[in-house]
């Protein structure tokens, strides 16, 4: 059975990974593609980014790849809620069944493993 | 941005998914011979070539998502969880898959692909599609 420190690891990792996504598409909307390089926000989304790799790299040395990498999808999840919540997008049939159903996939590898 | 995702977007997500699946491969296998207490083998050959491999596929995935649609592409970048799921276990004698495992993969693929769907429901952009439209 998966570890509860490989589970809170990956937690905490999709969810600086989700929002490193966020902050990257506030850089790219508030600024132009070609000053993009200097928005302070995309550097700090590529950080968050980096940091989330390395979450990944943690669980991954303590817990086997098919189990792992299967988790990582928790990342949409986060990024369903984030982008909700942030962005004003809007909840639709179709990303509540996904969000259910990477949720429940999530649980059936946590029973498998 | 066109309407229609060109072959040449669906040929970059394929080869992105072989990159990220070659990555996370090679992590694997530079991680398993980590030595917790000296921090240098961290950047081991393996752990290198799996950063080099992950951040190709991450560049072809922008490439892609730049003149692709995410309802086609996602359940592509999907099929990695099936690639990690067959080859995990081959080259590492202590992963295996069972009954539990193959049924929650396939439901995060479909999951995943139903994310997809549901940008061609309410035309909404993705953070990454939206850097492909400005990019455009």
């Amino acid at each position: 059975m998966i570890s509860s420190f490989v589970l809170l690891v990956i937690g905490f990792g999709s969810l600086i990974g989700a929002t490193g996504n966020l902050v990257i598409k506030k850089a790219v909307d508030g600024a132009e593609f070609r000053r993009l390089l200097f928005s302070p926000k995309l550097w700090l989304g590529m950080f968050l980014y980096g940091l989330s790799v390395l979450c990944y790299l943690l669980a991954l040395s303590r817990e086997e790849l098919s189990v792992v990498y299967p988790l990582v999808s928790l990342t949409y999840v986060w990024t369903i809620i984030l982008s909700v919540k942030y962005l004003n997008e809007k909840m639709n049939g179709w990303k509540y069944l996904s969000l259910a159903g990477i949720i429940l996939g999530i649980v059936l590898i946590g029973v498998g493993s | 941005m066109g309407n229609k995702t060109s072959l040449k977007a669906i040929f970059l997500i394929i080869l992105c998914t072989l990159f990220t699946s070659v990555g996370q491969l090679l992590w694997k296998k530079g991680l398993i011979s980590l030595n917790f207490n000296d921090w240098l083998s961290f950047l081991n050959m393996f752990i290198i070539l799996g950063f080099i491999s992950y951040g190709l596929g991450f560049i072809l995935m922008l490439l892609a998502l730049k003149s692709g649609e995410l309802s086609v592409l996602y359940p592509i970048i999907a099929t990695s969880f099936i690639w990690i799921s067959i080859f995990s276990p081959i080259f590492f004698p202590t992963d295996a898959m069972n009954i539990w495992k193959w049924a929650g993969v396939i439901l995060i693929i479909i999951s995943v692909s139903l994310l997809g769907m549901s940008t061609r429901k309410t035309n909404e952009t993705s953070s990454l599609k939206a850097v492909g439209d400005k990019n455009d």
